[in-house]
Formats: structure tokens, C-alpha cells, sequence
């Protein structure tokens, strides 16, 4: 699976993806301590400006943003309508600005660099945050590791079902996934063991993770 | 935690999100195609329990927060959590977690198979549905500033569609329970 | 690299009151080894039993010395195995990962277990996979990449349960050239009889028994025959 990032060189992608998080959450806090419409509006246009000046192309946008923006003009004009347009333009101007920044930083950041963030941020724990650090990082390979394996699951046993003339009966389909799942993590656990899972120490988190997820 | 759960625990993840990239259902009746990602999440509330089948929601969330296109639609991303529907996604984390923690008595007991279906089919719906919809609604209410019945009319759209992944989601565990031990 | 001496005592193996194995007694000290049996006659068990994965319902297996019981991890860390269904066996997403994860799991911290994944890789001629995403990969080349992911952490043993079942003839013939040049001593579990022909020491088990002992070819004939009595 691709993740959305997108890469390139722009001040947003360089700052640490930490910072990147926070800042997000305290933008998050600060849009609702205001109701000054031309605070919001020039709020809005930064993060617009932000997100535009990382060249992510339109249609990709678009399908992320979509059904958002199609929401943020029913809920504005929900809100004209039942309480006041005043209220309507705050409401819509502040999720425009949360989501169009926060759209923006996963944009600008590698999946790696956000993993990184959250083990960094375990590691002052201890060897117990060292032990989390490490399985949040291996249960997070695992479910990139599975999904194409489900998917092709899935594949294989809507083919069997049409091969017998069995269509569009989802408990058919639902029950066999479901038990050979229970049982390939039963050989997957067993494969884990077999190759030394517990860990005797858990392993310092990734520095320089460059590819995956 | 052992291996096995280890294991089990991102393989509903990776199934959660699997159901998310199989093309929405348009079901004759309904005017909102459904997705099938919450039935992942019932699932694994029902088959995995409680605590490990709240992980995996937890494990999708992350992945969300990654930026990895792990929702319908190919959608996921910070701006996900950052907008107004937030509320149905975290709300799958509590939302298996009552499913596990209401059907696993029920599967204990075992008993006559309408009973077991029942008591499966109140844990789908008052965790996979009521549980989501409330955190779902709730936020959706307060940054939206719609109001709780605003929001929670615009939501029932997607009720009759639950309605049935709940149905779905409670005869594939008994189904499931029959051949595989559960809890 | 000598061979490490394997002890059966009596090992009995047995789930859910069936039994799998039985009076299991063995001492298996040869370099190249090969268990041989119809499917349901407790192969795959036996190949469990060797990396601590099935523990011995009663009697004891001691590998190197070490009782499976009571010593798992030094056992698992001297006996390396490759499993029938390698798809099962990756664990991670990329390739040089998955065979880069057995070395974190010892401590090895994640850029130096990279680096030695990649030096594998290129020494076993796979470096065109080392990016590769896990499930794109063919039937032989998972076979490759799970025995690369064993060889990393340089066990004595690689036990391999069934290792030609998704092999075309290709694949097959090279996982043989393979498996001579190894250095660490093998244990073949197969139905394959010509896979294993050339080998020290072949047991052929039969409901959960070993029912031969000898040289493979002795053993496939013994098979053949008990196979066409049976069909």
C-alpha cells in the first residue's frame, strides 16, 4: 500500500515530524478559541496556500478532499440556515483550515519519519517504551504485510464461490475468511516463534527507516 | 501478549481495511452505497474480544494518521481526523471493544442458537453501530455546530446499511465459533 | 560445521487425545537427514518438535543437549525453520526487511541487521528482491526469501517441512543444488522421495511411527510399496 505521501523539498516537508503533529493540535485548539470571521478567513487562505505549494496534483486532491468539502457546504449551510449565516461562515472556515492544514502535513511527511515520532516518543519509558516502541512498529509491518494477502483471500474465495455458482451471499464469503484468517495467525504466530519472537532485549527503534510503509 | 495474538490482532487491521477497498455495495433500497469497513470492526470485537479487537481499530487509526490511504475510497490522512466525520472512525476503537465485551458471555455460554445469534446480534449493534454512531454524532454535532438532532439525522442514512452488516457480522461468528475456538 | 547430535527419549506426541506421534526413540547425528511419510503420518509434527514449536506430550527430545522443554530459545536459536506455506513465514512487508527482522529479534539493532540482509541477499544471488514487496514474490522466490530469513541468523539446523510442495520442476531442481551447498546440517521433511534421495539418513513414519531407518533409497522403496498396498 502507497501512502499519500508526496515528496518534495518545501519547508514543510523539513520540519521534524513531531513538530509537524503538534503544531497541528495546537492550530486545532487555537481555531476554536476564536469566532472572528477575518482571523479565520486569512487562517484559511494560509493553509490553502500551504497545501497548494506542495504541488500535490489537483485530481489526487480532489479525491482526498472531496467528500469534505462537500460535507463543510452542507454543514454551512446547515448552520445559515438553522442558527445564523455568521455561524455558518465561522463553522465552515474553521474545519476548512484544520483539514486543508492537516491534509497538507500528511502530504509533507514520510510515513517512516511519523513512526519514528511515535517511538521517539516512547522512549523515554524505558526498556517498557522500548518494548512498545518496538511492537507498535512490528504490528504496524504486519497489517501492511496482511492486506494484500486478505485482499487476494478475498479474491480467491469470491472465484471458488462463482466457480459453484454461489454469488452474493456475504456469510459465504464472511465465514471462510474469517476462519482461514484465525488460522494463517496461527501459522504466522508459529513463524514468529520459530524465529526467536519473544525478543531476548527489544531492539532500539529504526533510525533511518527509508522506505516502507 | 503471545504470538498468535500478536498476529491476530493486524490481521483484522489488515482485514478492516481490505473491506474498505472492495467497492462500495449500492444496495437497491438505500440512497447511500454501503462499505463494509465497519463490519471489519465488529468482527473483530466479536471474534477477537474485547481488548485485542479494540487494538485493531487502534492499529487502522494509526495507519490513518501515517497517511496511508487505508479508508474507503482510498481516503486516510491527518486531514481525516481533522474533519468533521472524525467521530464515526474513532468511534470504532470503543465500538469493538463493547461489541468483544458484550458478545463474549454470550459466547461462553453457548446455548440454543437463536439465543446466541440474539445476544451476538445486540453486541454488533450497541457496539458497532450505537457506540459509533454516539461518538460519531456527538462530534460531527460539536464541530459542525449543527446540534445533536441535525447531526443525528443526517447519520441515519447509513443505518439500514449497519443494520445488516450487524446481522452479517453476528451469523459469521456463531458460523465461525462452530469450527474455530472463539474466546 | 559437525553435526549437531538430536536425542529422542520416548517422545510421545499427542492434541486433543489423538495421537501424533509415538515412542519416538532416536539419536539422529548425520549432516543431511530426511523424515519421509503420507500426508497425516505426523511429518509435520516431527519437524515442530525439532525447533521447540510442539513440545513432547511425554518422553524428551534434547537438541545439542539442550531439552526442547525447558530450553525453547537456545534451541530456536541453533535450529532454523522453513515452513511449508513460506507466505506464512514473512512477517514483514519488504523483502530485505522480513530477512532483516530474525537479526532485530536478537537485538541487533535495525541499520546493522539491514546491512547483513542486503550482504545475504547479494551472496545468495536474491539481491533483485531485496526491495521487492513480500506478496508480489513467486512461489520459488518466497522459498528463497524464507530460507535467506533463516539463514541470517546462521543456525546449526534448518529443518524444511515439505519444501517442494509449490515448487515447479525449476525451482525444485535449483532448491536441491541449493540445500547441498549449505553449510549447516538439514532435515528434510517431504514425500518427495528423489529430493532426498542422496542423503545420509532417511526415517519413513507411517500413522505416527517410525516404521524405517536407513539409507533413503531403502526407505523410498519401502514406501512406494507400502503407498501401492494401501491405493
Amino acid at each position: 500500500m502507497i501512502s499519500l505521501y508526496h515528496p518534495g523539498r518545501t519547508p514543510l516537508h523539513r520540519l521534524p515530524a513531531g513538530a509537524k503533529l503538534l503544531g497541528l493540535f495546537a492550530l486545532g485548539i487555537a481555531l476554536f478559541l476564536t469566532r472572528d470571521a477575518l482571523l479565520l478567513g486569512a487562517a484559511a487562505l494560509a493553509a490553502l496556500a500551504l497545501l497548494l505549494s506542495l504541488r500535490v496534483p489537483a485530481g489526487l486532491l480532489l479525491r482526498q478532499l472531496g467528500m469534505t468539502l462537500l460535507l463543510l457546504a452542507f454543514l454551512v449551510a446547515a448552520n445559515a440556515w438553522l442558527v445564523a449565516p455568521e455561524e455558518g461562515l465561522v463553522v465552515g472556515l474553521r474545519l476548512l483550515t484544520l483539514v486543508t492544514a492537516a491534509t497538507a502535513v500528511t502530504y509533507a511527511t514520510r510515513p517512516g519519519a511519523l513512526i519514528a515520532a511515535f517511538q521517539g516518543a516512547l522512549s523515554p519509558f524505558g526498556s517498557r517504551g522500548r518494548r512498545l516502541a518496538f511492537h507498535l512498529g512490528l504490528a504496524l509491518a504486519l497489517v501492511l504485510r496482511f492486506i494484500p494477502e486478505v485482499l487476494y483471500r478475498i479474491r480467491e474465495l469470491r472465484e471458488a464461490m462463482a466457480a459453484r455458482g454461489i454469488a452474493g451471499r456475504p456469510l459465504r464469503l464472511v465465514v471462510p475468511l474469517a476462519v482461514r484468517l484465525l488460522r494463517s495467525a496461527d501459522e504466522v504466530g508459529l513463524a514468529l516463534e520459530a524465529r526467536g519472537y519473544p525478543a531476548a532485549e527489544a531492539p532500539p527503534p529504526n533510525k533511518t527507516k527509508k522506505d516502507s510503509p | 501478549m503471545n504470538s498468535r495474538d500478536l498476529v491476530a490482532v493486524p490481521l483484522f487491521a489488515a482485514l478492516i481495511v481490505a473491506l474498505g477497498v472492495m467497492p462500495p455495495i449500492p444496495l437497491g433500497f438505500l440512497p447511500v452505497p454501503i462499505t463494509l469497513q465497519t463490519l471489519g470492526v465488529m468482527l473483530a470485537g466479536a471474534m477477537l474480544g474485547p481488548w485485542r479487537g479494540a487494538l485493531a481499530p487502534v492499529l487502522v487509526v494509526l495507519l490513518v494518521i501515517l497517511g496511508l490511504p487505508v479508508l474507503s475510497g482510498g481516503r486516510g490522512g491527518l486531514g481525516v481526523l481533522a474533519g468533521p466525520t472524525a467521530g464515526f472512525l474513532i468511534g470504532w476503537i470503543p465500538g469493538a471493544l463493547v461489541t468483544g465485551l458484550l458478545a463474549r458471555p454470550v459466547l461462553r455460554r453457548g446455548g440454543q442458537d437463536w439465543r446466541v445469534l440474539l445476544g451476538l446480534l445486540l453486541a454488533c449493534t450497541l457496539g458497532g453501530i450505537l457506540v459509533v454512531y454516539a461518538l460519531g454524532i456527538a462530534w460531527l454535532a460539536l464541530v459542525g455546530g449543527v446540534g445533536l438532532g441535525a447531526a443525528a439525522l443526517g447519520s441515519l442514512a447509513f443505518l439500514p446499511g449497519d443494520l445488516i452488516k450487524a446481522v452479517i457480522a453476528a451469523g459469521a461468528t456463531r458460523a465461525v465459533q462452530r469450527v474455530y475456538p472463539l474466546v | 560445521m559437525p553435526a549437531m547430535r538430536i536425542e529422542f527419549s520416548n517422545v510421545e506426541v499427542t492434541r486433543e487425545g489423538r495421537s501424533l506421534l509415538r515412542a519416538l526413540d532416536l539419536v539422529l547425528e548425520e549432516r543431511r537427514l530426511a523424515v519421509i511419510g503420507a500426508n497425516g503420518s505426523g511429518k509435520t509434527t516431527f519437524a515442530r518438535l525439532l525447533n521447540a514449536l510442539v513440545l513432547p506430550s511425554s518422553g524428551s527430545l534434547r537438541v545439542d543437549g539442550l531439552d526442547t522443554r525447558r530450553a525453547a530459545r537456545e534451541v530456536r536459536q541453533r535450529v532454523g525453520m522453513v515452513f511449508q506455506f513460506p507466505e506464512a513465514q514473512i512477517i514483514q512487508p519488504i523483502v530485505v526487511e522480513d530477512v532483516a527482522f530474525g537479526l532485530e529479534l536478537r537485538g541487533v539493532a535495525s541499520d546493522e541487521a539491514r546491512r547483513h540482509a542486503l550482504a545475504l541477499l547479494e551472496q545468495l544471488g536474491l539481491e533483485a528482491l531485496a526491495e521487492r514487496p513480500a506478496h508480489s514474490l513467486s512461489g520459488g522466490e518466497r522459498q528463497l526469501v524464507a530460507l535467506a530469513a533463516v539463514l541470517i541468523t546462521e543456525p546449526e539446523l534448518i529443518v524444511f517441512d515439505e519444501p517442494t510442495n509449490q515448487l515447479d520442476l525449476a525451482n525444485r531442481n535449483a532448491l536441491r543444488a541449493r540445500l547441498a551447498a549449505l553449510e549447516a546440517q538439514v532435515l528434510v521433511v517431504t514425500h518427495d522421495l528423489d529430493f532426498v534421495a542422496d542423503f545420509d539418513r532417511a526415517l519413513l513414519l507411517e500413522a505416527g511411527r517410525v516404521a524405517f531407518d536407513g539409507p533413503p533409497r531403502d526407505a523410498a522403496a519401502r514406501y512406494v510399496t507400502a503407498v501401492s498396498a494401501v491405493g
